[in-house]
């Protein structure tokens, strides 16, 4: 092979490898596959019974989360505050952890669980929060057995810099849940999303006080 | 007192209201915006008596409290904002029967209802009273609703006095207490009870005297409660990584591409050239 052919070759080759790396980069990241939504005889499976429809009021803390539409069944942790006031999360992005310095699920007044979307690699426990649509159920096993069950009401997605404390943490009517995790644009700058979604939720069952 | 939901209350509301999918409520922001009720027999001469909740106009009920007691009040419900009735039957009556008392209810989104039947002797009737679920940050709300057909003279929590010179059906404002444990004592034209109340902070309450067996009885109830702590903004959930990546610079590729084709045409040139130069040399 002549000195010019093999220049030709090679120019091509170059030329053609950036080409391929252009396009490469300019392709959107790897797209993740959404979990199926839950059967509906997963659902009925997961269902509890519930003892003569009476209140499921206890003390008792709660260990498991269950959320047959988006697949979600996990342990729960414990959760407090940071020192910075702002509320911890789960050190693994694997499981949800509830906050124990408010009320506990099934309890008067907003529970508050909050979970990772992601890793640094991929989905984490809330993936798939945000297509939670109103209606769907939300179950949180306690320590003693029992089952608090909750219906989703709104999901809402708020920018972090806007977070509604009150609305979120502040009192309010009832057995009621919130499930947190983030959402909206990330900024690889600060390495965190600029949003936060919320699942408001309410208990699934009424009953005497 | 047993409870029978004809309609689960909140999937009844899930049907009022179209499905939406989840990103469309998040950028609708509130869809739909719930209020808040609870039902409470609060009528010391109904008797036992069947609530009934319906949503305006609609003969069938979403709700049914059967064998509800003097002094039982429900949990709360959450409805979608709108037009309710809230009718009394003597217990164990068909749905078809005449009411005993009926009350519209005009919910509105974000604000919570007690509605009880509050009658005396011939009159029975319902009153719908707004709940609250403000209260200073540590603290808790507390106010009296008297529901004993006495007059209770002074309603105390703690060494404070809430209330004085209740006749039955008043209600005092909520006022702000220490949180914690607490005792509540009240006097009556009939006597005097006292109990202790475990009062969470950020929390309101509804303190109900009732006729008791032998004098007044307390019933504490919870109209609100929060978080004890308040974290600070919002919850830092994520890694990225599953966040879409950011476009980097395209120039090193450009540049690729450049020297590429700039290899290429010199590998043409040099051949042209040499091609002509061994011409010239052959002839």
């Amino acid at each position: 092979m002549t000195r010019p052919t093999w220049l030709r070759a090679l120019g091509l080759a170059v030329a053609a490898a950036g080409v391929a790396g252009l396009l490469a980069s300019r392709a959107s990241g790897t797209p993740v596959p959404a979990p199926a939504r839950a059967t509906i005889a997963e659902q009925r499976l997961l269902t509890p019974r519930l003892g003569g429809g009476t209140a499921s009021a206890s003390d008792a803390s709660p260990v498991e989360l269950i959320i047959p539409a988006i697949g979600v069944r996990t342990r729960l942790i414990r959760l407090s505050l940071r020192q910075s006031g702002a509320l911890q999360v789960p050190s693994t992005t694997t499981v949800a952890g509830w906050f124990d310095d408010g009320p506990a699920p099934g309890q008067p007044g907003p529970a508050i669980i909050a979970g990772h979307v992601d890793s640094f690699k991929g989905p984490g426990v809330f993936f798939d929060l945000s297509q939670l649509r109103r209606g769907d159920r939300i179950y949180v096993r306690r320590s003693d057995g029992t089952m608090a069950v909750f219906t989703v009401t709104v999901v809402h997605l708020y920018l972090k810099s806007a977070f509604p404390t009150t609305a979120v943490y502040g009192p309010a009517p009832g057995d009621q849940l919130r499930l947190i995790t983030c959402g909206g644009t990330f900024d690889y700058q600060d390495r965190s999303y600029l949003s936060n979604v919320v699942v408001y939720a309410v208990a699934a069952t009424t009953g005497p006080l | 007192m047993k409870i029978l939901i004809a309609t689960p209350l909140v999937l009844g509301a899930a049907l009022v209201t179209p499905a939406v999918p989840a990103y469309a409520s998040i950028s609708a922001s509130q869809a739909t915006t719930d209020g808040w009720v609870r039902l409470a027999n609060l009528s010391p001469t109904a008797g036992t008596c069947d609530l009934y909740l319906y949503s305006f106009g609609n003969s069938k009920a979403l709700m049914v409290l059967r064998d509800v007691d003097y002094g039982r009040v429900s949990a709360y419900s959450a409805l979608p904002a709108g037009d309710y009735t809230v009718t009394m039957r003597v217990s164990g009556r068909p749905a078809s029967s005449p009411a005993v008392a009926s009350t519209a209810l005009m919910l509105m989104g974000n604000m919570e209802y007690t509605v009880a039947a509050m009658g005396t002797g011939a009159h029975e009737r319902f009153q719908t009273i707004d709940d609250s679920s403000s209260v200073a940050s540590g603290k808790s709300a507390v106010r009296i609703l008297q529901a004993a057909d006495t007059t209770t003279r002074t309603a105390e929590i703690g060494k404070q006095q809430v209330g004085s010179n209740l006749t039955f059906g008043d209600i005092t404002h909520y006022q702000t207490v220490a949180a914690g444990s607490q005792q509540v004592s009240v006097s009556t034209s009939d006597g005097t009870a006292s109990t202790d109340v475990q009062l969470s902070p950020n929390s309101t309450h509804t303190l109900v005297v009732l006729n008791g067996s032998k004098g007044p009885q307390i019933s504490a109830l919870t109209d609100a409660a929060g978080t004890i702590a308040r974290p600070s903004g919002g919850a830092a959930t994520g890694f990225g990584g599953t966040a879409p990546r950011p476009l980097s610079s395209p120039l090193p590729w450009l540049a690729m591409i450049a020297a590429g084709a700039f290899a290429f045409a010199m590998g043409r040139r040099r051949r042209a050239s040499s091609r002509s130069s061994s011409r010239s040399s052959s002839r």
